[in-house]
């Protein structure tokens, strides 16, 4: 008897809604694919790059981009190309690592500030004061400098920096939608508090955090490479964006092509991961149907 | 100037939204006049499209996504549709003003309230700094709000004296015509007839015409000379307040009547119209009102039914009005 | 006389606010039989939204008793709450915000039958069919969302949730205010029909006088967190005896076009209900005031079930 109701009634899935809508809107698109061509790209950077992205060869150093070298060489001679497309490999992964742990932490904290309020929401946004009176880039590099370098050292010190951001996020909706009175009413058919977190509250959290989630990745992935910069990130011989650049920095007048395409590659993958976001945000806003 | 035309007259006026593919037809084909020192209801359900008209009239259409697809407003014998930015500036406040609904979003938080009605005077009147701060005391008392509240932001004003205010600015340059979008919705009643008897008097004073929009009838019977009826952006009915409420005509104005509780008489239920308000993407051919209506035939839905004048100044928008077989 | 479903008495609500207590509702007492409806009218901030969220046991009392089929329910606790709730249900006010945007129309009427867990796993999808058909709402959007939904047809998924336990007592807090006048009916039939068959109790919280005029048996009038008077419906509007009922009736805009009364001016603001004065609230701005209206007022019945809390009613009234 039921199951031929709902045979009936005609469901819409959320998920596959949200995926027409974000379709619908060509810049959203445009930038998914620049993130997956660049995310393939480095997944398959052994297959595409002919040369190997450690090799020197003294003959080549600094040769301007040709047929068979595209990017160039650098002041070892090693294949740009190759460099861009393993460097992509760092860059990306610590944008998305760091994105992903700083979001994970911040919502957690986020949660208790919002959930619990009072004392624990004062103690928690205190916390995130403190972090946030520190510029994040230099609060990555104090942590980098203590930890010391390295991959996992900077996903660590790329996280701690972003966390104050999604943690307010976090808490400005949740107090937003405790607000709503279908919270009220949960209460009131005796929803238990456990119940109505899981139920109620956390689900509906799901969409800003992931649009803020998305957006973080060009942001971490820029902070990145600004510790890389400096040497604080990721070490040579790793090929990492913001090491590249900082490599080819003394060379930039006679030999722009070691900044342009490095720079290129940070450039477009950010905006690439803004755009997405954007996409994100316009399609999971359930108001904004059609 | 053209001295046969009423004081405010739209003719034939369309407004589409073009949102993606979809285009939202809000006003379609909406003509109706206004003499001068009268007031009009424009009365209707959420998105019938009672704003865009009063948009269209003050100009302040988003363009895009609104587009105007026809029609003419000859505001004091002057087309405005036709008239440029510049132009246009010169007729907004002066000639023509308008209040908003929400008195909480059209103050600015920060400029005290004194300050802003000087704004507005002093960007429309050749008066001096000093002039504009007398002239905006003055306008503050009219409504009923003392002068040394001049000063004061609007946080700490209630939401009765907000409304006030933004109707104290709304009338600073006595404008010949006032288009007041659901003006007391947000307040309580008995500060809603106040600010209703406030916007009387002011009017009485400067002879002004104004468009009341609303969806409560009642203030429409309180305030206005004529009435329009307006369903999805069609005016389905139009003439006095007295045809309109003593002798209703069209389906669903008189449906509008019955589903009102009444402060009077012992019915034990109300009678409420059938359905849903029309998708503005998708209306319905001919009558916009036939799936909802209870003498629909097949009639109704195969041609676009005209306005007709059923007695002089009475027009209605419905093919059984001249056939009587409306009560 | 048979127990009233629910009364109230010396009920006080206060909420702590930067600048001290907010006497949101102050020292009310009345009491609902079975099966009527009582009608709580006021203006915004009259404290007619408390006074239901805290019969219902949403906020706690700061004093005063409440009943509920007459066992003293007060202070209730744990189990005898949950009890309490289910037979005490809400219908509110937003159409927009009282539903979960991520729950269907199917699994937001589910969810109080399954906690409760009076029906089994089996039973549980043909009492949504039920519920459903009982308030109207067409079998084909058991799956659709919210933002699908009109105003009209999420507030009757609103009162199917809030039937869905089979309440005996149900506090409507304004559950017509935001829809267009045409739906507004359609509710409000619901609501009088879903009495009918059920016998259910209603507490109409709104603003809206000819709305609470048509659905109501009885009608309270709060004015800043006070009750100022309580009658049966048909004659506060035909006898009203308190100032400010008769200032707020006379201001209801009506549309007998011939038969326009004229209103009772009304000078000054709502005063604020943090940290009140003693005495009548309404004294500020009622044309009548004089030093007694200063002193604390009294409830008093001034004919059969009209009461008053007025020190001048009889003599203004002659009565």
């Amino acid at each position: 008897m039921a199951q031929n109701h709902a045979a009936k009634a005609k469901k819409t899935n959320q998920t596959l809604e949200v995926f027409k809508r974000f379709c619908k809107n060509p810049l959203s698109v445009a930038g998914f694919m620049i993130f997956l061509i660049f995310v393939l790209a480095a997944i398959f950077a052994p297959f595409i790059a002919k040369y190997d992205y450690t090799t020197m060869d003294t003959e080549l150093i600094f040769l301007h981009p040709n047929l068979e070298h595209p990017f160039g060489c650098d002041r070892f001679g090693r294949d740009l190309f190759a460099r861009v497309l393993y460097g992509g490999r760092y860059s990306i992964a610590l944008g998305v690592l760091g994105t992903i742990f700083s979001t994970l932490i911040g919502m957690v904290f986020g949660s208790i500030a919002g959930f619990f309020g009072q004392t624990a929401d004062n103690i928690v946004m205190r916390i995130m004061d403190i972090l946030q009176a520190i510029p994040g880039i230099l609060l990555s590099m104090v942590i980098a400098t203590v930890l010391g370098s390295g991959f996992v050292n900077t996903i660590i010190a790329l996280s701690i920096g972003a966390i104050p951001g999604t943690c307010r996020m976090l808490r400005g909706t949740i107090l937003q939608i405790r607000s709503n009175e279908y919270i009220a009413a949960a209460e009131s058919i005796n929803c238990s508090k456990f119940r109505i977190i899981v139920k109620h509250v956390i689900p509906n959290t799901f969409a800003p955090v992931l649009v803020g989630a998305t957006m973080g990745i060009g942001g971490t992935i820029m902070q990145a490479a600004s510790l890389s910069f400096i040497g604080l990130g990721v070490q040579q011989p790793t090929p990492e964006w913001g090491a590249l650049l900082s490599d080819g920095r003394n060379y930039i007048t006679l030999h722009p092509h070691l900044i342009i395409f490095p720079g290129l590659a940070i450039g477009l993958v950010s905006l690439a991961a803004c755009l997405m976001g954007d996409g994100f945000r316009d399609a999971m806003d359930p108001k904004l149907k059609k | 100037m053209d001295e046969n035309r009423a004081f405010l007259e739209v003719e034939d006026l369309t407004v589409h939204y073009t949102v993606g593919k979809d285009t939202v037809e809000a006003v379609n084909h909406v003509s109706f006049q206004l003499q001068k020192g009268k007031t009009l209801g424009l009365v209707g359900e959420t998105g019938a499209g009672k704003t865009t008209i009063a948009k269209s009239i003050m100009r302040i259409l988003p363009v895009p996504p609104a587009v105007v697809k026809s029609g003419k407003i000859y505001l004091d014998g002057q087309e405005t549709l036709g008239l440029d930015e510049k132009e246009m500036l010169k007729i907004r406040g002066n000639k023509v003003s308008m209040i908003f609904q929400d008195p909480m979003t059209a103050l600015n938080p920060i400029m005290t309230v004194g300050s802003q009605i000087s704004e507005v005077i002093s960007l429309h009147k050749a008066v001096d700094k000093a002039g504009a701060k007398q002239e905006a005391i003055r306008m503050l008392e009219m409504v009923g709000i003392p002068a040394d509240r001049y000063n004061e932001y609007p946080h700490q004003f209630s939401g009765g004296m907000k409304q006030r205010v933004v109707i104290a600015m709304a009338l600073a340059c006595q404008p010949d015509l006032l288009l007041a979008d659901e003006p007391t919705t947000a307040l309580d009643v008995t500060i809603q007839a106040q600010v209703l008897d406030m916007i009387a008097d002011l009017r009485e004073k400067n002879n002004t015409s104004m468009i009341m929009i609303t969806h409560d009838l009642g203030v429409v019977a309180r305030v206005c000379d004529d009435v329009a009826v307006v369903y999805a952006g069609e005016v389905i009915e139009s003439g006095s307040k007295e045809d309109i409420f003593d002798h209703p005509t069209h389906p669903y104005t008189i449906g509008l009547f019955g589903a009102l509780p009444k402060l009077t008489g012992d019915e034990k239920r109300l009678h409420p119209i059938d359905g849903l308000t029309p998708d503005p993407t998708h209306l319905p051919k001919g009558c916009k009102f036939h799936p909802r209506c209870p003498h629909a035939t097949e009639e109704c839905a195969k041609r676009d039914i005209p306005l007709k004048e059923i007695t002089p100044g009475h027009t209605c928008r419905c093919i059984k009005a001249e056939e009587g077989a409306q009560k | 006389m048979s127990t009233p479903c629910v009364e109230v008495k010396h009920l006080q609500k206060y909420f702590d606010v930067g600048k001290g207590k907010l006497h949101a509702v102050d020292d009310v007492t009345f009491k609902i039989e079975k099966g009527k409806t009582m009608g709580i009218v006021g203006e915004s901030g009259c404290g007619k939204s408390t006074l239901g969220n805290t019969i219902i046991h949403q906020h706690e009392s700061t004093g005063g008793q409440i009943f509920f089929n007459g066992e003293d329910v007060t202070h209730v606790k744990g189990k005898e709450l949950k009890k309490l709730r289910e037979n005490m249900q809400i219908v509110f006010q937003d159409p927009y915000s009282s539903l979960n945007p991520r729950y269907t129309v199917e699994t937001t009427i589910r969810e109080p039958l399954l906690l409760s867990k009076r029906y089994k796993k089996n039973e549980i999808a043909d009492e949504v069919t039920r519920l459903m058909e009982l308030c109207g709402i067409d079998e084909r959007l058991r799956l659709a969302y919210p933002h699908e939904l009109d105003g009209g047809r999420r507030q009757r998924v609103g009162i199917a949730r809030a039937l869905a336990l089979n309440p005996d007592f149900i506090v409507c807090d304004e559950p017509v205010s935001a829809l267009d006048v045409s739906i507004q009916a359609q509710v409000l039939n619901l609501l009088q029909d879903l009495q009918e068959a059920r016998g259910i109790t209603y507490m109409f919280v709104t603003h809206d006088l000819s709305v609470v005029r048509h659905i109501s048996h009885d009608i309270c009038v709060m004015y800043l967190g006070q009750l100022v008077e309580t009658s049966p419906s048909k004659e506060l509007f035909t006898d009203p005896l308190h100032p400010y009922t008769k200032a707020l009736l006379s201001a209801i805009p009506t549309t007998d076009i011939h038969n326009i009364q004229p209103r009772i001016q009304l000078k000054g603001e709502i005063t604020s209900p943090v940290n009140p004065k003693p005495g009548c609230r309404f004294a500020a701005r009622c044309p009548h005031a004089t030093d007694a209206c200063r002193q604390p007022q009294k409830l008093e019945e001034l004919m059969p079930n009209h009461y008053v809390s007025c020190c001048r009613a009889r003599e203004l009234n002659g009565l």
